[in-house]
């Protein structure tokens, strides 16, 4: 899955780098509302993809290190970050599941709309919670599943034609039980709705007409709990539909 | 010149010798020695891992590809894949 990752993302990195659908989103703006980034704090974006959550620390923390596993991303990411004129941010080719830092390095480490892409969460967000200071925050966006395992699983599966590299959504008992078993206390934890284009979301992955008309008929007659779930308008000819989001923040504890 | 800040160094670990199943005893395994701009040597374990394009490429595999290599062996700049 991670060489699905690495070829879908290489093809794609300036599409992704320039989205708006990732740059000043409204989930983005509430992770940094809640977490109140501070000038001195050194920060991690680990699977920065097009860079925007490191971009966006960048401009608030001292130092922010930017990591993927895609080098066009992190290329496009840095173009990204030189465009802005910031040159607090520093970029490193890593896993997000063996994280190439020191215990307890960083401020505040973020990990945005990346973790449906990852093997095993689990074992990332240990690494996050690893290289994060204690009394220091791990802060995670993602899309969420919804508890009806069905309804999860005909919604990974499509989205898993649109873009190979997905792996899965976990639900919002999922993203608390890995928090948990990391050592993170959730001081956050909410739920926010984005809302897709399906054509735009398409155009992202660059998804081939046939395979787009496809998923087009099944998004349109899916069950209708994915409908409900992803609450799929249709006005003309334009499709739009909802990408749940979960924002979970959680706090390592201060050392005794 | 590879070019990387000061400061992405001084927080660069191996991530084998750090991280999860593989991590090597010690408060702080894995410090890496820069070596002639262009590579980060592993103080831990023989990994060796190149600094491409201003980058560090952090990922285990790379260090495995180049950890039978002599550090006076490894070629400057790295090759590119």
């Amino acid at each position: 899955m991670r060489q699905s990752a690495e070829t879908q993302f290489a093809r794609n990195a300036e599409r992704y780098a320039r989205s708006t659908v990732f740059a000043d989103s409204d989930n983005l703006s509430m992770l940094l509302r809640v977490v109140d980034p501070q000038p001195h704090w050194q920060t991690l974006d680990v699977a920065t993809g097009g860079g925007h959550t490191a971009i966006a620390c960048a401009a608030r923390t001292r130092h922010v290190t930017a990591t993927d596993i895609v080098p066009q991303m992190l290329a496009a990411a840095g173009r990204l970050a030189r465009e802005r004129g910031l040159t607090n941010i520093d970029f490193a080719l890593a896993d997000a599941e063996a994280l190439p830092h020191p215990d307890a390095t960083f401020d505040l480490v973020t990990c945005r709309i990346a973790p449906h892409h990852f093997n095993d969460p689990a074992r990332a967000v240990r690494e996050m919670a690893r290289v994060c200071k204690p009394g220091a925050w791990v802060a995670v966006i993602d899309g969420i599943a919804p508890p009806d395992r069905a309804v999860a699983d005909e919604i990974n599966r499509w989205e898993a034609e649109r873009d190979p590299s997905h792996v899965a959504l976990l639900t919002v008992n999922g993203w608390s039980a890995l928090f948990c078993a990391a050592g993170l206390e959730a001081a956050h934890l909410s739920t926010l709705d984005l809302r897709l284009d399906f054509d735009e979301h398409m155009q992202r992955a660059d998804v081939d007409a046939q395979t787009a008309a496809a998923l087009r008929r099944r998004l349109l007659c899916g069950s209708p709990a994915m409908h409900d779930w992803l609450k799929v308008a249709v006005e003309g000819d334009t499709i739009t539909f909802n990408w749940p989001l979960i924002l979970i923040i959680g706090h390592k504890a201060a050392q005794a | 010149m590879a070019n990387v800040s000061p400061e992405l160094l001084e927080i660069l670990r191996c991530p084998y010798c750090v991280s999860g199943a593989t991590r090597q005893p010690g408060d702080d395994p894995g410090r890496l020695t820069l070596y002639r701009d262009f590579w980060l040597v592993c103080q831990t374990c023989p990994r060796k891992y190149p600094i491409r394009e201003g980058i560090p490429i952090m990922l285990i595999e790379e260090g495995d590809k180049w950890s039978g290599v002599n550090v006076e062996d490894l070629p400057v700049p790295p090759p590119t894949t």
